[in-house]
């Protein structure tokens, strides 16, 4: 077949094809929805998440894992746009993690030396990784499914990205529930189980999101 | 490759997305010379038919990511990120290792196709791993030029089912061709 041939079926392909703009976002947040329906119903959010949220260590736990998602799922999109790399994009992806680092010295520094250690070790340790863990895997595949429709030069870059992407959301319908508000706590448990879901997508993005 | 040529090459793609058949050939007529330009420049040892190999898988993936090219940025950034990461696949897959700096994309004179018809070979390959009816819409529409009226009255099958044979044979195309590659990496080099 010629080339001039080929651009004639192309020419005639007149169906679009969808990209990854609207359906990241949508599958993201019908995942979100459902998966906190579910575990929800089944653990229920902390009673008094209303008045804790007041507190500064509360708003920044509530906080983190959505504004890393939103950060994630946007540099994921603008990498899948040939020629378009992270852009802003990168600041937010950088800041959340120095605001976490910044509380969890601060709470460091706050707390006699011998409360240190549990404060960070907590109740529920297991219970919040796997918890997250679970619930990243959909939010992985559904993040990776859209972004198949993009064409990122960085397959395993856009992969992790995917991985931030899920862990963020998992962790942002987790925290719904989880009473453990030390800062020393969630900067370590939420944020391995986040590098966990991101280290995943890294590895099935550099696969999966070749083209 | 002056301003004009960028400005024509955005209208053209714009145009495309709102259904314009005629803009959206014209746009790959356009783009094809710069593909064929980078790779030869790329593959100099190469036979003319691998550089066209080349050059039609390229052309097959702008056709399955033009929607990631957003309407208000400029359309060769876009183009030359596209060219450049399936051409090096293209080397990877044929057992070479090349780099596309994108100076490369400045000085390349766009590429004439070498003397005779530009045959596909691959396309042949892979267009028989279709199912027969894909294949021969493929063939009717590409090859004989039918319009999708034409062969929708000549397969018996309305003309929306047609458009959906095409753009699925089309999109199999692109990831068989791709496929098939990497099955024999050998056979392709020469």
């Amino acid at each position: 077949m010629k080339t001039d041939e080929l651009i004639r079926a192309m020419a005639a392909d007149s169906l679009r094809p969808r990209g990854p703009r609207a359906l990241l976002p949508a599958v993201t947040l019908v995942g979100m929805l459902a998966l906190a329906l579910a575990f929800l119903s089944v653990l229920g959010p902390r009673p008094d998440l209303g008045t804790a949220i007041m507190r500064l260590p509360v708003a920044v736990k509530q906080a983190f894992p959505p504004l890393l998602a939103l950060a994630a799922g946007g540099a994921a999109l603008r990498l899948a746009c040939p020629g378009r790399f992270l852009g802003p994009w990168a600041l937010l992806l950088a800041a959340v993690p120095a605001v976490l680092l910044l509380a969890a010295v601060a709470e460091f520094l706050a707390l006699p030396p011998g409360a240190r250690m549990p404060a960070m070790m907590g109740r529920s340790s297991g219970q919040c990784l796997l918890s997250i863990g679970l619930m990243s895997l959909p939010l992985l595949a559904a993040a990776l499914w859209a972004l198949r429709h993009g064409a990122s030069s960085r397959p395993g870059l856009s992969g992790a990205l995917a991985g931030l992407l899920a862990g963020g959301a998992a962790a942002a319908v987790y925290s719904l529930h989880c009473t453990e508000d030390s800062p020393l706590f969630f900067a370590f448990w939420y944020v391995l189980a986040i590098l966990g879901a991101t280290a995943l997508g890294a590895l099935l993005g550099a696969r999966l999101l070749r083209w | 490759m002056g301003p004009a040529d960028q400005t024509s090459l955005e209208a053209l793609l714009r145009a495309a997305n709102r259904g314009d058949e005629g803009a959206y050939a014209a746009f790959l007529r356009a783009v094809t010379p710069i593909v064929r330009g980078v790779a030869r420049a790329r593959g100099p040892g190469l036979a003319p038919e691998a550089i066209e190999d080349i050059v039609q898988e390229t052309l097959l993936a702008i056709h399955q990511k033009r929607q990631t090219w957003r309407e208000d940025l400029p359309v060769r950034p876009w183009l030359y990120a596209i060219v450049r990461y399936k051409v090096v696949d293209a080397f990877r897959a044929r057992g070479r290792h090349v780099q596309v700096p994108i100076e490369d994309f400045a000085e390349v004179l766009p590429g004439e196709p070498d003397a005779d018809p530009t045959l596909w070979s691959d396309a042949e390959r892979v267009i028989a791993r279709l199912d027969p009816r894909s294949a021969r819409i493929v063939r009717a529409i590409g090859i004989e030029g039918a319009s999708i009226a034409q062969t929708s009255a000549d397969l018996q099958m309305t003309e929306t089912a047609v458009r959906v044979a095409l753009h699925r044979a089309l999109k199999r195309l692109a990831s068989l061709g791709a496929q098939m590659i990497d099955l024999d990496p050998e056979a392709r080099t020469e």
